[in-house]
């Protein structure tokens, strides 16, 4: 039995609508420019609060991070103690 | 019927060293550490790039409350550590006082909010003043958190174990002074730098 689904479409069709369908899109798009904070940015004074902020972001998650991996070594180090002799 | 015990809530597990209650703890102030980091951030980014930030901060936000509620706040966790080594009835006590000075710090706070709009001060108005009321409003609603907690480990003082009193109070001790570091680092960021 054939149904009339859109796994029917032949593979000559199916090409016709994507290339038209990129088409339409790049007719109708307008251009984007990229956020300026991050691409071309001539304030100097965002660039530097912006380093600021990450260097903050940075440093608390290192810092807690570093706690997580600290104890995960020490979690490992326990299991090797407890491990009874093979 | 028994009800449900629930294992290594005030002795150590022998695989984590700690109790799960301490290390739960520690799990809560590390994802809150992340909140407060964030904020920081924000701080960091919005206080580098604002072409518009006071001299002094103090000069806006004064200095009478801020000595009252910092010294309410380290002798309340003074007073929680101290719980952990007293009897039970003063161990309560002690419990309860510090509650009570974490709303002397509350009242302070709300007393500063007061004033300072009344004079106009709102968030609204600068970018300085936006950044304190967040992070001084996250950090107040963390002392009511705590002062809610103290009253919760007043209330078992009688009732439970000594063991889990005193895992609660050790858990509390943490918590206290994960909000005072937090506490100082606010008054670093608004009235000293």
């Amino acid at each position: 039995m054939r149904s009339d689904g859109p796994a029917h479409i032949g593979l000559r069709t199916r090409v016709l609508l994507v290339v038209l369908w990129v088409a339409l899109i790049s007719l109708l798009a307008t251009p984007v420019m990229a956020c300026p904070i991050c691409f071309q940015v001539e304030d100097a004074q965002t660039i530097s609060g912006v380093r600021a902020g990450v260097i903050v972001l940075m440093g608390v998650t290192v810092v807690v991070l570093t706690a997580v991996a600290a104890f995960s070594i020490r979690l490992w180090r326990n299991e090797q103690l407890n491990q009874p002799d093979a | 019927m028994e009800g449900l015990m629930i294992p290594y809530t005030a002795e150590r597990r022998p695989d984590t060293g700690v109790s799960n209650g301490t290390l739960g703890i520690w799990l809560f102030l590390a994802s809150e550490a992340m909140l407060f980091g964030a904020l920081f951030s924000a701080y960091a980014l919005l206080r580098t790039s604002a072409t518009n930030w006071p001299v002094s901060g103090r000069a806006i936000l004064g200095t009478g409350n801020v000595i009252s509620m910092t010294l309410a706040l380290f002798l309340l966790t003074t007073l929680v550590r101290r719980a952990a080594r007293a009897a039970s009835k003063g161990r309560q006590l002690q419990l309860l006082l510090s509650a009570g000075l974490a709303l002397c710090f509350l009242g302070f706070k709300a007393l500063e909010y007061y004033t300072k709009s009344a004079q106009g001060l709102l968030p609204s108005s600068s970018m300085f003043l936006a950044l304190f009321y967040t992070l001084t409003a996250f950090h107040a609603a963390h002392v009511l958190g705590g002062l809610v907690a103290n009253l919760w480990a007043a209330r078992g003082v009688w009732t439970l174990d000594e063991a889990v009193t005193l895992g609660r109070i050790k858990a509390l001790t943490l918590y206290w002074m994960f909000v005072d570091l937090v506490w100082i680092a606010i008054l670093v960021a608004f009235y000293a730098l």
